[in-house]
């Protein structure tokens, strides 16, 4: 177990394989990360978040095994995330009343108040606490791709990989998503 | 160590959590390639099988009698169980293969597109070995049901026959005169 910084997610798993504890190190370096994906693809309570979290990480453990070297660990970690965040919505248990997201879990989606087709003057601070209301009213198939692609800065291609959609299909995906949340933007700061 | 973590960890040395074997993961993949494999051969079959339908059974007068139109020719005598066969395994195919583990990265239409592709270019070389027709009259003797389709099949197809005949010995259809200059019928003349 020494000098495990230096070693890269695929040499962590091969030891993980054969040697579970090497599986502290996994927990220790995806904890912060998915627990904000899990923040901000479907905005649960603490409690449930730490619910999912466990879940996923069990899952890892258990299905290590059919981790491919060729993909990235981080696409295929983030893949299980995702679906058990959708096993999680499935159940019904999010709670939309009582919830809110941080500055920070909205921080990157702000960016597309700026882009072309929506060139839309706001205040830094507004345009969070409207992006934060414009995602939750998404489509969850459009918000999942603008949370991968926008907030976790992913590409097509690992998008592809963790949604185990064709790229193709991922493109088409982010170009709607980015329409819909145009539309619904405009709906608020109309309002306003 | 956080709370999320022990507990993971408590979990997994407690011996509730159990990592599933490789051969799980690779037997499951090569099950699902070998379905594939399995859907468009069957569905081969299927095309061969149609093919023979549509070019070695029909009765030659029935040939001859739709010689000039062979759109309605195939609406009547069209092997729709066969083709329906075919789609299913073509779907089962698909289904199959978006399961495999690079599978998803493969554009649907693309991969049903093939699929029909090799099980058409498959069942052209066994009809065109003979195979198929082979294979056609095994099935009739050995299940009953198919061969009770396929008689039913071909009394409608008599009925239908039938009924084209009368209709055209009823006038609609009867050949005029034929112009000797020009080979084309007389224009009948309305003799009310």
């Amino acid at each position: 177990m020494n000098d495990v910084s230096s070693k890269t997610d695929q040499e962590i798993v091969s030891l993980l394989k054969t040697d579970d504890a090497y599986f502290g190190i996994i927990i220790d370096r995806y904890e912060a990360k998915l627990s904000r994906y899990i923040s901000r693809m479907s905005k649960p309570s603490n409690e449930d978040r730490e619910d999912i979290l466990q879940n996923v990480f069990l899952a890892v453990y258990k299905n290590i095994n059919s981790y491919n070297s060729e993909m990235s660990f981080n696409s295929w970690i983030y893949r299980i995330t995702h679906n058990e965040t959708i096993s999680y919505w499935r159940k019904g248990k999010r709670d939309k009343e009582n919830i809110s997201m941080n500055d920070e879990d909205v921080s990157g989606i702000e960016d597309l108040f700026g882009e072309n087709n929506l060139d839309i003057d706001i205040e830094e601070k507004d345009a969070k606490i409207i992006a934060v209301k414009v995602l939750d009213e998404m489509d969850p198939k459009y918000r999942e791709v603008l949370v991968l692609k926008n907030m976790e800065g992913y590409s097509y291609e690992e998008i592809s990989d963790i949604l185990k959609k064709p790229v193709s299909t991922v493109g088409t995906l982010v170009s709607r998503a980015k329409k819909s949340f145009e539309n619904i933007s405009r709906k608020y700061y109309e309002q306003n | 160590m956080n709370k999320i973590k022990q507990d993971i960890l408590n979990k997994i040395k407690e011996g509730e959590i159990k990592k599933t074997s490789p051969w799980y993961f690779t037997s499951k993949d090569y099950f699902f390639k070998i379905l594939f494999g399995v859907s468009v051969v069957i569905g081969s079959f299927g095309f061969s099988s149609a093919l023979v339908q549509l070019f070695v059974k029909p009765d030659d007068h029935m040939r001859m009698e739709f010689s000039k139109d062979w759109f309605e020719y195939f609406l009547v005598s069209a092997p729709y169980l066969w083709i329906v066969f075919l789609l299913i395994f073509t779907l089962i195919g698909w289904f199959n293969f978006k399961n495999t583990e690079n599978g998803y990265k493969k554009n649907n239409l693309l991969v049903i597109i093939i699929s029909v592709l090799i099980s058409v270019v498959l069942g052209s070389v066994l009809f065109a070995s003979g195979a198929a027709h082979k294979m056609d009259s095994e099935l009739r003797g050995m299940v009953k049901p198919y061969k009770n389709f396929q008689d039913r099949r071909m009394d409608h197809r008599k009925e239908f026959l039938n009924k084209v005949k009368e209709r055209r010995r009823g006038g609609f259809d009867r050949p005029g005169i034929i112009n000797p200059e020009n080979q084309r019928p007389l224009p009948e003349i309305d003799i009310n």
